[in-house]
């Protein structure tokens, strides 16, 4: 079967945002076979859009099996936050195995210039950055909302 | 001699700590080259050189944001508290309802009392002595890895560019497709035509079209531009799971996209006859 050349708006290079809705077929008759859940990505979009409003916060990258979602202040940073947010839960799940933590709520990476809030709702895994003086139990409540 | 007192005091010092907050389970402290220092009485159940080289990654990739001051990881069964100390870093597992600012309050002024007293003991400063060396690999280096790529490459294959593929008839699947973040493969021996993918999206893919081998995907800019490339997986474990496209830097040119920027990836099957 030829595949339909799609056509692809041109997105701002410092507020890339994709859904899962880019990424349906088009065509009827195709569906995926993976089913896919969706738990209220909306909400979790407007949540993190509420967020990035707040002052401090740099920036997050939502991240599930099928899509990513990122905006962040400084774009050249894309790469080394998306790796580091990996690491964090990478880690995260470790700790968590080794002393029974049972499922993880939040996870946060403070550094000397900024911290990390890692959060996992359904099959999302979403990653805020900020600078240290923000209230992370404020932006976790905010994003806790959604789940 | 004075390590081991050092050692001695400073295990003493976190099993006070256990004692005067109940919610604490287990405390331990260690340094950034993985060596634990000491442990309260409870330590014995936990395997400690696991937890302490699963650290390893965070420490290299916290650089990002200024070095690791601390790592909170919050449970529905309990929490551990990573905080730097005095040069080294000081775990507490606690319970989920610990009050945190309380055991803060004590671990933070009792071990670095501790550390300074004894300094002032022996004159010297502080050199804890490692209880037990742990095999931290060092971090993978890009050119290492390039060269181990090179050997994989079958000399005799021609080094195809981008530009001479010949696009074959595939069928594309584009309700498989992905968004993945690009990661630039470069060196002389890498394969113009052959782009990376993380081995378990490649899985899912296959699992999702009767085990079918995805050889080739389709790569799509966010400004329009196409390619397709032949696809093996990411052979090196630490960028398995981040999310990542390794594409040649020729194939990036010719798509206009840089590293850090998406790129939408489908998998190609060949078309049956």
């Amino acid at each position: 079967m030829p595949k339909p050349k799609s056509k692809l708006e041109k997105i701002d290079r410092e507020n890339i945002e994709i859904t899962l809705e880019d990424i349906k077929p088009k065509e009827p008759g195709i569906q995926p076979t993976r089913k896919v859940k969706e738990p209220s990505q909306s909400a979790i979009h407007t949540a993190l859009n509420e967020i990035k409003t707040k002052e401090g916060v740099i920036g997050y990258i939502l991240r599930n099996t099928r899509s990513a979602s990122i905006d962040l202040n400084d774009p050249t940073k894309i790469i080394d936050y998306a790796v580091l947010s990996s690491s964090a839960m990478d880690t995260g799940d470790e700790l968590s195995q080794t002393f029974n933590l049972g499922e993880i709520k939040h996870i946060l990476v403070e550094g000397r210039n900024a911290k990390l809030l890692a959060v996992t709702i359904g099959e999302n895994n979403i990653a805020i950055f900020m600078d240290k003086n923000v209230d992370h139990n404020q932006i976790y409540k905010t994003l806790n909302r959604t789940a | 001699m004075y390590n081991e007192a050092y050692s001695t005091a400073l295990q003493n010092a976190l099993t006070e700590i256990k004692n005067i907050c109940p919610d604490v389970r287990t405390s331990f402290l260690f340094d950034k080259e993985g060596s634990i220092i000491a442990g309260d009485n409870g330590t014995q159940e936990y395997d400690l050189e696991k937890t302490v080289n699963s650290m390893e990654g965070i420490f290299e990739k916290a650089e990002t944001i200024g070095g690791l001051d601390a790592l909170i990881v919050n449970g529905h069964y309990g929490k551990v508290h990573i905080s730097c100390v005095n040069d080294m870093y000081l775990a507490l597992v606690t319970s989920e309802k610990a009050d945190m600012t309380y055991v803060q309050t004590v671990s933070r002024v009792l071990i670095p009392t501790v550390i300074k007293l004894l300094d002032s003991i022996t004159s010297t400063p502080f050199k804890p002595a490692p209880q037990k060396p742990l095999p931290l690999t060092p971090p993978f280096p890009k050119r290492e890895q390039e060269e181990e790529m090179g050997e994989e490459i079958d000399e005799e294959e021609e080094m195809a560019s981008p530009e001479r593929l010949e696009p074959p008839e595939k069928e594309s699947l584009p309700d498989t497709s992905s968004q993945l973040i690009v990661d630039t493969l470069s060196g002389l021996l890498v394969r113009g035509d052959t782009v990376e993918i993380d081995p378990k999206i490649l899985d899912e893919w296959s699992q999702t079209y009767d085990d079918v081998e995805i050889r080739d995907v389709e790569i799509e800019s966010f400004n329009g531009n196409s390619t397709q490339c032949r696809v093996k997986p990411i052979k090196d474990s630490k960028l398995e799971g981040k999310g990542l496209i390794r594409i040649p830097e020729k194939v990036c040119q010719a798509l206009e996209v840089r590293k850090g920027e998406l790129v939408r990836v489908s998998p190609l099957i060949e078309e049956e006859e």
